[in-house]
């Protein structure tokens, strides 16, 4: 771990209890940990503090998380290439997930139901592992 | 004088000669009256005799006046009881009639199309509700054979459906139509009909034709579809609390030493339990976007020995947890199909975890691929296409004779089952139909309660149509 710079992780989340239990987990793991309720108020977070590596819930109130990823992605340098992890509860959309996961590189998903707090944890280190380089 | 008495004695000569004539001649007379007599006493007894004889007739006469008398008073009585079976046969005739227009009422007014044919498949009788659904008449449809006047097709490729009414009058059995059959109407729409077909015998089992009877099950779908629509909904619902459950509990089995060892069990038993909700949610899900039909299906080259391999090693938990000797024949080193891996890998580990789960510890289950050509039989099932055929064998409970036909259906479990195992929702074999369905593949098994079960499930080598998700 380098010195006194911990890694940032912004989590987009509107369920409370999942919100808080994502941070919390990170925390744990020497995340610094920033979070939103909403696409919109992610949007600003990122473009405010440009975490290392951002955590998307895909159906959220306001804006959703693909709209966010994609307003991302479009005029920001920093936004196109940070890694975002999208969670997403859609196994029945999971081809046009798929499509948009490999059209928005660097980003992965994980489907709801399916991981642990540990598998998250995990992937989000390989996720940020690249940039550490 | 001398002439006197010349004269004399000539006189007398000629007397006593005519004298001696007159004696013949009486003679005769006589002879002749004595004949006259016996003719006479011979006719007086013909006589009698004739007499008699009349007397005979005229009493038979009597006889047969009087019997004709008795004759004809039965024919008096048998000529009323004529008209009365003429006027009951006309009533009768009547009643036949107002049967017959019944009959036809019904036919024409029933809810469903029927479609009656003949023995050599000609069309017979095609009633409105069938000229309604159709498009044609019955005058276009009558006479002609019944693969020539309407088509069904399969949902899922549309190619022509297997020919149910030609099997009903080959197997003397009714036959009900595959599921997700199209009825191809005379203007080209198709309309999603369910349909059976049932022989008509005479007497001592002569086949005289068959009956066809389908009906528009649009509605039907539509309220299935709201069913899965719900269904989808609710576990959706159920996904974000399963999920918070689940990992809040992760959260505190981790955390080393805050618990005592008793409440770390209690945790680990809700951790558990919840584990469970959440398979269940996941099954519901899928079971909604099958029926839906809106789960996507990439088919992909996926060999299939690798496949089963890798199968069997996931669930490799369970076999060694068990001790169970599991022993695999593969046709081939490799054999690379066409196919959707994630649905695939549905069938098999739906049928291999319950090979596992209803074979108690020390068993055995074997798993086999191997080749089969149309019209190939094994095990009682006629194949329909080329396929790789997949078994898997296990010598565990079995699946008892009453239940094997409800096996596919949706929440059931047989008795034996639920006695060993409580927890089981009964959707395993239903998704394994379901999507077996969809592929064109099948299922069946051969099961003996306490002996074994073996399920068979096959791959059609053709491969499988892509298919995607509207979103
Ligand atoms: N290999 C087998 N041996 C004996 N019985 C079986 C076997 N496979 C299936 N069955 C019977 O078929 C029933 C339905 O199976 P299905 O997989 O649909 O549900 P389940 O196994 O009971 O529940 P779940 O799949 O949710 O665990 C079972 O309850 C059992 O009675
Ligand atoms: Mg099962």
């Amino acid at each position: 771990m380098t010195d006194n710079k911990k890694q940032t992780i912004l989590i987009v989340e509107d369920e409370l209890p999942l919100l808080n239990v994502y941070a919390d987990r990170f925390d744990e793991e020497g995340f610094s940990v920033f979070k939103a309720n909403n696409g919109q108020e992610g949007l600003d977070i990122a473009i405010k503090e440009k975490p290392d590596l951002i955590l998307l819930d895909i159906l959220m109130p306001v804006m959703d998380g693909l709209t966010m990823m994609q307003k991302l992605r479009e005029d920001n340098t920093w936004g196109k290439t940070v890694p975002i992890i999208l969670l997403t509860n859609l196994s029945a959309d999971e081809q046009r997930i798929k499509k948009i996961v490999s059209e928005n590189k660097p980003t992965y998903y994980l489907v709801k139901l399916d991981w642990s707090l540990s598998a998250i944890i995990e992937k989000a280190k390989a996720a940020v592992l690249p940039s550490q380089k | 004088m001398k002439q006197r008495k010349k004269t004399a004695k000539l006189r007398s000569d000629t007397a006593i000669f005519k004298l001696g004539v007159l004696a013949k001649e009486k003679e005769l007379v006589r002879r002749k009256l004595v004949i006259t007599a016996t003719a006479l006493r011979q006719k007086a007894t013909q006589l009698a005799v004739i007499a008699r004889e009349k007397e005979a007739i005229r009493r038979k006469l009597v006889v047969t006046a009087k019997s004709l008398a008795t004759i004809a008073k039965e024919k008096e009585i048998v000529g009323r009881k004529l008209t009365l079976t003429v006027e009951k046969l006309n009533l009768q005739a009547e009643r036949l009639a107002i049967v017959i227009v019944e009959k036809k009422a019904i036919l024409a007014s029933i809810g469903d199309a029927v479609m009656a044919c003949d023995k050599d498949g000609k069309v017979i009788l095609f009633n409105r509700k069938a000229v309604e659904m159709t498009g044609f008449s019955a005058k276009e449809v009558v006479g002609k054979h019944y693969s020539d006047a309407i088509k069904f097709i399969q949902e899922v490729d549309d190619k022509p459906s297997p020919d149910f009414i030609a099997q009903a009058m080959k197997t003397g059995q009714k036959i009900t139509m595959a599921d997700n059959t199209l009825l191809i109407r005379k203007d080209g729409v198709r309309v999603p009909v369910a349909d059976s077909a049932e022989p008509i015998r005479y007497v001592h089992g002569v086949l005289i034709g068959c009956v066809v009877v389908f009906r528009d099950v649009t509605k039907e779908k539509e309220t299935d579809k709201a069913k899965s629509e719900f269904i989808s909904v609710a576990s959706h619902q159920l996904k974000t609390p399963a999920t918070i459950i689940s990992l809040y509990a992760e959260m505190l089995l981790k955390g080393g030493g805050i618990m005592t060892p008793k409440q770390r069990e209690y945790v680990s038993e809700i951790y558990d339990a919840n584990r469970r909700i959440v398979d269940i949610i996941n099954t519901l899900l899928n079971i909604s976007r099958i029926e839906m039909g809106i789960f996507s299906m990439e088919p992909v080259p996926v060999d299939i020995v690798a496949f089963l391999k890798n199968g069997i090693q996931q669930l490799n938990g369970g076999l060694k947890g068990k001790n169970i000797a599991l022993q695999e024949e593969y046709h081939q080193l490799q054999h690379t199909v066409s196919i959707d891996k994630l649905l695939l890998n549905m069938v098999f580990s739906n049928l291999l975890s319950n090979s596992i789960k209803y074979t108690s510890s020390g068993g055995a289950i074997s798993v086999k691929s191997q080749k089969v050509k149309k019209d190939e039989q094994i095990n009682g099932r006629i194949i329909k296409e080329s396929s790789l055929l997949i078994s898997i064998s296990d010598n565990g409970c079995g699946i008892p004779l009453d239940s094997q036909s409800k096996i596919f259906t949706k929440f059931f479990r047989s008795d034996n089952a639920r006695r060993e195992h409580t927890d089981g929702t009964g959707l395993g074999l239903y998704i394994v139909k379901s999507i077996l369905d969809q592929i064109r593949g099948e299922v069946w098994f051969w099961s003996k309660e306490k002996e074994g079960t073996i399920f068979y499930f096959t791959i059609p080598l053709a491969g499988a149509k892509q298919k995607q998700v509207i979103a």
